[in-house]
């Protein structure tokens, strides 16, 4: 049985930043956008799977059958840090310095995912608090506030805002590190509206929040780091 | 690496386009899941939870019929169905937590009855399960696929059917759903 809404999924998300995001910076790309970043979504995508299967179901991790359904569960940060390392590891190989190219990447990425977010639309529907104001997700009765669209909306803010700064002389790094404390904010704060089962926070709350606190203390040190190595040179 | 030239760089986003356009549109005008199931019938107990009752068509029907009043969820799995494995710890969670306003009961089908019971013990299932041996519940229900969810309110309409494995977020939107 063919899953039409991920297939769309992931039409959408490979296809509408390879059209509507400007070109990246060409000294960054050894190659075209789709070929450089469609190997760290790959590697992102099964570590992301393993990940959710080794928490969930251990048992399963032995069974291809069992590993190949990525609508059952795909952890994100997990698939996000070995995208990342995927990179950095091709990065070398094509003697581009990894931070360079990782910043380049930051606007298509956060785009691609708030195509992901955003096409729930074309999944089940997009689930929320019920709300007078919200759409009607697949079979259900109640509209409801699509926090996944609005989330999208954030991601591709995010996306305008790391890319303008990156033009006006942020370093690769703090990029990048800004990009990702922005991502898992926005992560974070969509999850308090998402539907959930039970009390307490869900596993992709949490670890968008740690990842939020962690990331956001990476690029205040990055950025301090930076502003000394500056001042010793004015100096 | 030679550059692509402007005009052919212009259509390929244009068949890019075009192919998400057919794509989209594909599953935006996809058929909506049959609905039109309603249960009949003499009321029939709920089995014990716990077990597995062999239950015919029915007596299946029966049981729902029983349950008018209270919101029902009905899930069809089989033992050897990857995202069952998935998803029945989520359902349990769900019995658990919301036991008193939604029941839940699963339909194991198409399977052999003591690989189910394994199933279940392996998952630690709680909420009650019926066996469906002849095949009929699943054909009554019009099954597509494993796993398959139907959701009934508690004026026994079946008010949406998913097919495939369900995630927490489209679980939850049912039961805001059910309450709202």
């Amino acid at each position: 049985m063919i899953d039409v809404g991920l297939l769309a999924s992931i039409a959408i998300v490979l296809i509408v930043p390879a059209i509507f995001v400007p070109p990246w910076p060409t000294s960054a790309a050894a190659t075209g956008l789709l070929d450089t970043a469609g190997g760290a979504l790959l590697i992102g995508l099964i570590v992301g799977r393993f990940t959710a299967v080794a928490l969930d179901d251990p048992g399963s991790l032995t069974r291809i059958s069992d590993l190949m359904i990525i609508r059952s569960g795909v952890e994100f940060w997990p698939g996000v840090g070995a995208g990342m390392a995927w990179m950095v590891w091709r990065s070398n190989r094509d003697h581009i310095a990894p931070a360079q190219r990782l910043a380049a990447l930051t606007a298509p990425a956060l785009v691609a995912w708030a195509c992901y977010e955003a096409s729930c639309l074309v999944r089940d529907g997009c689930p929320g608090p019920l709300s007078s104001i919200g759409l009607r997700p697949d079979g259900l009765i109640q509209p409801m506030f699509p926090v996944d669209v609005v989330a999208a909306a954030a991601a591709v803010g995010a996306a305008i805002a790391t890319r303008r700064l990156h033009r006006r002389g942020m370093p690769n790094l703090q990029v990048v590190a800004l990009a990702i404390t922005l991502l898992a904010m926005i992560r974070s704060v969509a999850s308090i509206w998402l539907p959930h089962i039970g009390e307490g926070l869900t596993r992709q709350h949490k670890t968008s929040f740690v990842i939020a606190i962690a990331a956001t203390a990476v690029f205040v040190a990055i950025r301090i780091r930076d502003r000394r190595a500056t001042g010793i040179v004015k100096q | 690496m030679e550059a692509e030239p402007p005009g052919r760089r212009r259509r390929t986003k244009l068949f890019a386009a075009a192919a998400l356009l057919v794509i989209v549109g594909f599953a935006v005008t996809r058929p909506a899941n049959n609905t039109s199931f309603r249960a009949a019938g003499e009321p029939v107990a709920l089995p014990a939870s716990g077990r597995l009752t062999d239950l015919s068509a029915d007596q299946f029907e029966g049981v729902l019929v029983g349950l008018r009043g209270t919101p029902v969820i009905v899930n069809i799995w089989a033992s050897w169905c990857s995202p069952c494995r998935t998803e029945t710890p989520l359902l349990e969670r769900t019995w658990r937590a919301h036991g008193d306003e939604v029941m839940i009961i699963g339909v194991a089908s198409k399977d052999v009855a003591a690989r189910s019971r394994d199933f279940m013990d392996e998952f630690d299932v709680t909420f009650p399960n019926v066996f469906d041996s002849s095949g009929e519940i699943r054909a009554r229900l019009g099954l597509r696929g494993f796993p398959t969810t139907y959701v009934f309110g508690a004026d026994g309409t079946l008010r949406t059917t998913i097919v495939g494995g369900l995630t927490e977020q489209r679980l939850a939107a049912v039961l805001e759903d059910l309450r709202g």
